[in-house]
């Protein structure tokens, strides 16, 4: 065992784990050019080893250890450090703050990277919204419009489940659907003479117009991955009821089986909220006489449907809504300046930097007050 | 110690395993209201303010040369050219009713753009080419960059006034692939076909779409900064009073339902919610020429509101068919005493004039 505490807590351990944090934010800053800031988070930093694809294959291998990989090491390396080299003493308790407050940071950051939510909630002028959705996850949803007079009942398909070849299935659902082809990204062309023969078997609605190209995936913030679908329904016997083309932004495509009302569509993640927004007003002000951005903010009405509160809030930047666990960011909005675009993040760790930053900021100031008042306190007593 | 830290080491290495469990894909089945129609876009070119109801359409050709994109809200025609070194132009064409701010507006928004200086009307006559399409005349704007830089900003674009609306029909792009395209373009505005449709039948008696909303502003009001939404925004300020603000707004739809936004109103200046019999009871009409308003006078009456509330609010809804305006004034108790036939005056003046603009394109 005490070779094992001996390697855990020492101070090589320490500084290796720094270098290759310092290689990680090196190489995944360069790739960001390639991967957007969500693909290059994804892959060098909330991963435990960073995989290289071979060329050609579908065989991929570590080359550097990932965020977590790192983080958690550098994590176990400060809690082992602490409880087997260090002493106390008030002289050393600036030392103990700072690596508490390192070690919240590590918390803080892996807390975030596995349970943050971020998702958009982007409201009309006068319209109400209850849901955001996640830009970055989409799913195929089914949804049931028979399952009451008052609600619908919505099936969703996580990205994760349609893969090209695969059935995805729900036990409530008297039907299967088989993924054809799945593209992560794709053009939507209309159907013409050159439609490849394969894109033809889509016989219902949309598909029947309109055909997807796959095209490369893009990690880019100003663009998205097209998700699209070729889907096939079948019946418990296994008889086909039809061929459907799906993709992000086509709207419901609605469909009768066995008498029952169902539409089906592949959509952002959505995250429904006990309570609704109601945007009364977008505002992008001006500089006078300039087009220089001043200003961005949405005058809202928040309604709880479990409370029965009604508020207003002015939303403006760096001036979010934090409500129910959740805070709203002025984001963005459409060129119209008629359409806001909430941020909403879900962060339970979001408290953990600001303690470890006074954590660190006190254990600084305690470890280099204390010196330098040591220091004068000798200077005095030789002068 | 050995003991504490073996029980560090696997708490964290379960955590690890757990959150890495979290991560598995299922699928998630709950209930949400039923929406009005599932099918319908989110937001529709119908629902922004100011619309007309086409009385024609224009039909057009794709050139070969131009790969169709799925046509979006505002676009009712998308496509786009790719040149030889990846660079790519795009060709819109859109429509918006009347004049949309007129063509000075529409060219110096696309100089800009295309990173010019905006021209005067003088200037403007100069860079227009009049045209005829099947006995239609409209205008051929050619914007060239100032620079040589094939990356620089070409605009073209053909305007068309047809059927009560502005019809564009845009390419813009890199000079290096718009230059290449301009013959094409050229055939493509020359193809254009005219074609006439029905009128819709006209269901409101309110037809917003005729015009700006306008009306004879009271002595002593004046014109406020109000935030993009507002059509109208003033201030009124009288002796030592705090100044008392008029605004009107106009959404889609109801906006929400008269109950949600009196007893919104109400709540802004600490009054308690009236129940919808109460809201009924208290609805009183305005009647003009033209319209007729629901006004509500929102004010202090308890004694108990009198101590606490010091301000009062006139509120005037005018509802057509698929839209609302409202019109608000808030301000001290005893200042709006004062007002209140100035209100009632805006809302006897009010008209629809000349046609909007709108800076969708």
């Amino acid at each position: 065992m005490k070779p094992f505490i001996k390697f855990f807590s020492s101070l090589e351990l320490a500084i290796a784990c720094m270098v290759l944090g310092l290689v990680l934010v090196f190489v995944g800053t360069l790739d960001q050019v390639h991967l957007g800031i969500h693909g290059a988070t994804e892959r060098y930093f909330y991963s435990f080893f960073v995989m290289w694809e071979i060329p050609n294959s579908e065989v991929a291998i570590p080359y550097l250890p990932g965020g977590y990989t790192v983080g958690t090491t550098l994590l176990i390396n400060l809690i082992t450090a602490l409880f087997t080299r260090f002493r106390f003493s008030w002289k050393k308790a600036g030392v103990l703050m700072i690596h508490f407050g390192v070690i919240s940071l590590l918390i803080g950051e892996l807390v975030s990277s596995m349970m943050q939510v971020d998702s958009n909630m982007a409201i009309d002028e006068g319209a109400t919204k209850n849901y955001s959705e996640d830009r970055t996850i989409s799913e195929l949803v089914i949804i049931d419009h028979s399952h009451s007079t008052t609600t619908d009942r919505v099936y969703a398909f996580p990205k994760a489940m349609l893969k090209t070849n695969h059935d995805v299935r729900h036990e409530d659902l008297p039907f299967s659907i088989s993924i054809n082809q799945f593209m992560t990204n794709s053009v939507i062309r209309k159907r013409d003479e050159n439609t490849p023969s394969k894109s033809l078997i889509a016989n219902k609605d949309i598909g029947l117009d309109y055909y997807a190209i796959e095209t490369p995936k893009t990690g880019k913030m100003d663009e998205i991955n097209r998700n699209t679908a070729n889907l096939t329904i079948f019946d418990s016997e296994g008889n086909v009821a039809g061929t459907w083309l799906a993709s992000l932004a086509f709207p419901l495509q609605r469909f009768s089986f066995e008498g029952k009302d169902y539409s089906l569509q592949i959509r952002n993640k959505r995250y429904y909220h006990p309570f609704e927004i109601k945007l009364i007003d977008f505002s992008f002000d001006r500089y006078l006489g300039t087009n220089i951005p001043m200003n961005y903010s949405s005058m809202i009405e928040l309604t709880n449907y479990d409370t029965g509160e009604n508020r207003e809030f002015l939303i403006y930047m760096n001036h979010p809504l934090r409500y129910s666990g959740l805070t709203f960011f002025q984001s963005s909005f459409t060129p119209d300046e008629l359409t806001t675009i909430l941020q909403v993040v879900s962060n339970p760790g979001r408290h953990l930097p600001y303690i470890s930053c006074i954590l660190i900021f006190a254990g600084l100031s305690f470890q280099f007050g204390f010196g330098l008042i040591t220091f004068i306190g000798k200077r005095l007593k030789r002068s | 110690m050995t003991r504490i830290l073996r029980l560090i080491w696997t708490t964290l290495l379960v955590s690890a395993l757990a959150f890495s469990g979290c991560k598995r894909a299922t699928v998630a089945v709950y209930d949400v209201p039923k929406e009005a129609n599932p099918s319908s876009k989110p937001k529709t070119a119908a629902t922004l303010p100011n619309q007309n109801a086409p009385k024609g359409r224009i039909q057009w050709t794709k050139p070969d040369a131009w790969t169709e994109l799925v046509p979006t809200a505002f676009r009712k025609g998308n496509y786009i050219v790719e040149g030889s070194s990846g660079a790519k132009t795009e060709i819109t064409v859109s429509s918006f009713p009347g004049s949309v701010g007129g063509i000075l507006a529409n060219v110096n928004r696309w100089r800009g753009q295309a990173s010019l200086s905006p021209i005067t009307s003088d200037e403007l006559a100069r860079s227009l080419t009049q045209i005829s399409v099947q006995g239609q005349s409209g205008q051929f704007v050619d914007i060239e960059p100032e620079s040589t830089d094939p990356s620089a900003i070409y605009i073209v674009a053909a305007i068309f006034l047809y059927g009560g609306e502005s019809w564009f029909f845009k390419m813009s792009g890199p000079q290096e692939i718009v230059s290449t395209q301009i013959a094409t373009f050229e055939q493509f505005v020359n193809g254009l076909a005219f074609l006439d449709t029905e009128p819709e039948p006209e269901a409101a008696a309110i037809k917003p779409t005729d015009g700006e909303l306008a009306f004879d502003v009271p002595a002593g009001w004046t014109e406020s900064k109000g935030s993009s939404m507002r059509l109208a925004s003033y201030e009124i300020v009288k002796d030592s009073f705090p100044s008392a603000d008029f605004s009107i707004t106009s959404f889609p739809g109801e906006a929400g339902g008269l109950s949600a936004n009196v007893n919104r109103w109400r709540q802004q200046i600490g009054l308690p919610k009236w129940s919808d019999e109460q809201i009924q009871t208290e609805l009183k009409t305005v009647k003009s020429d033209s319209f007729t308003f629901a006004l509500f006078d929102l004010k202090p009456v308890t004694d108990d509101e009198k101590a606490n509330v010091k301000e009062r609010v006139l509120a005037a809804i005018l509802k057509s068919d698929d839209r609302s305006w409202f019109y608000k004034l808030k301000g001290d108790v005893f200042l709006l005493e004062t007002q209140r036939n100035k209100f009632r005056d805006v809302l006897l003046t009010s008209r629809f004039e000349s046609s909007p603009g709108n800076n969708d394109l």
